[in-house]
């Protein structure tokens, strides 16, 4: 519908400009009328800009927009940490990842089964340390990596998975899927050519989403069934 | 030694305030346009969706960026327009030659520019509030200004729109000129986005777009403009100095 209506407009643009060309006389609805109709349209855009001056700075974004530069060399790193976690590496771990949920559960049987639930968000991925001694406690923490949304951090929008200990079987329910709208309200290219990158470049116009994964750390001495990945084994 | 000694630069001065009066229509169809830019604006000037393990996403793009472009295309016709018989022939109300009658189109294309500039950031306001109380919006961000960036992108808009003018007037002289250029220069200039699209790898267009657009350096955005611009109109100077006085 939209396209039509350009396309009609586009038109009756150039059957006007043709028209303008062609004659010898100038269009004009005389300079009183065209006066007020600019002052009053002056007058409306100042009216709205005020407005919009007084109201849309309450909903204004005081992080810094990260660059798609910014946000591939996260995502590197993230993906760098996970590789290095299958390998036994766990240094790096808390600079790249956050801890946004732990867990603590008594336990003192000799095995665990660990049964992860397929959600509407997949299966969470776990991995499990053991610990140098039996202290009879299992501790979880969920660990999640920065999600940015067109250059913005909605990395606390994530929901954390549920975590059940029945007897000596740890169900891991993934988290609800989250659903992320919002409207962006920009200068334009004008205005950020020389301060962001540029909408030429389309340098904020990615996204990337943060890696998760529950870390387990076992007493020593337990044995674990289910799906998981061993660090250190 | 004459009666009445007149100096060109005050002719300037005074053909160019006679054409702001007597070209005030020209902001008419500023107004139509801009408020057409702002209806299409409307439905949001970009988005982007996507889904992962964890988060479902969508964004609306609300800027200023359908409004200026429609603002250079309204200064590249309005720069043709008063090339024209109609607006031409208004100064000979003057004693006057080719290269003030050129000045004072120049800086009534710049003054134009100017206003057009600051009315493009003056709309993105009205349309940025209508899509805050009318659209269906989940949560807003909004990207706020420093002053610094104000003022930058407020010289940038007005610098975008004065070289489309610019481009506009050259235009509107070599069809003045000659009417077979009204069928040459779209020929060319359509045919040639054609034939650089039919490739399958643009260029021409990307590229033009590319030397302006993708200038990380502000001064150096400048002197391109300043250097294109200048270009442009003093091509135009030459080609009008040798059109016949009136025909």
């Amino acid at each position: 519908m939209i396209n039509i209506v350009l396309l009609l407009v586009i038109f009756v643009v150039v059957s006007s400009g043709i028209g303008i060309l062609r004659s010898n006389t100038k269009l004009s609805l005389g300079t009183r009328k065209i006066r007020w109709i600019l002052g009053g349209y002056t007058m409306i855009l100042a009216i709205a800009t005020v407005i919009s001056l007084s109201i849309l700075p309450n909903h204004k974004n005081d992080e810094k927009i990260a660059t798609a530069a910014e946000m591939s060399s996260i995502e590197d790193a993230q993906t760098k940490a996970i590789d290095n976690l299958y390998s036994g590496n766990v240094v790096d771990l808390d600079k790249i990842f956050s801890e946004k949920k732990k867990w603590s559960f008594p336990f003192n049987e000799k095995s665990l089964d660990i049964v992860l639930t397929e959600g509407e968000t997949g299966i969470m991925s776990v991995f499990a340390e053991r610990k140098s001694e039996n202290d009879g406690e299992i501790e979880a923490t969920y660990h999640v990596g920065k999600s940015y949304i067109d250059g913005v951090d909605f990395t606390d929008k994530v929901h954390s998975p549920e975590l059940l200990l029945n007897g000596q079987q740890l169900t891991v329910n993934n988290p609800a899927l989250v659903t992320v709208s919002f409207s962006r309200f920009s200068p334009g290219f004008a205005y950020s050519q020389f301060s962001k990158g540029g909408h030429f470049t389309q340098e904020n116009r990615s996204s990337v989403i943060g890696r998760d994964f529950i870390l387990l750390k076992v007493p020593n001495d337990i044995e674990i069934n289910g799906d998981i990945s061993w660090i250190n084994e | 030694m004459y009666l009445a000694e007149v100096k060109t630069w005050d002719i300037v001065k005074k053909q160019y305030r006679y054409k702001l009066k007597s070209y005030f229509g020209v902001f008419t169809s500023l107004i139509v346009i801009q408020l057409l830019a702002i209806l299409f604006s409307f439905n949001g000037t970009g988005s982007g969706s996507g889904s992962s393990n964890s988060i479902q996403y969508d964004f609306y793009y609300y800027t200023s960026d359908i409004i200026l472009i429609f603002m250079m295309i309204w200064a590249f016709i309005t720069a043709i327009i008063i090339t024209t018989r109609a607006y031409r022939y208004d100064d000979f109300s003057f004693v006057t030659n080719r290269v003030i009658s050129q000045v004072s189109n120049i800086l009534f294309l710049l003054s134009s520019s100017i206003f057009a500039g600051i009315t493009v950031y003056l709309s993105t306001n009205l349309f940025q509030i209508l899509a805050f109380y009318f659209k269906n919006n989940y949560s807003i961000i909004v990207d706020s200004l420093t002053v610094t960036e104000f003022i930058i992108g407020m010289i940038t808009s007005i610098l975008y729109i004065f070289l489309f003018a610019s481009a506009g007037y050259l235009v509107g002289i070599l069809i003045q000129l000659h009417k077979g250029f009204l069928l040459i220069i779209p020929t060319v200039l359509f045919g040639g986005l054609i034939l650089d699209g039919i490739g399958g790898d643009p260029r021409v267009f990307e590229n033009v777009t590319m030397f302006f657009g993708q200038e990380t350096s502000f001064i150096l955005f400048i002197c391109k403009i300043a250097i294109v611009s200048s270009l442009l109109l003093l091509a135009s100077l030459g080609i009008s100095n040798r059109m016949e006085v009136r025909k």
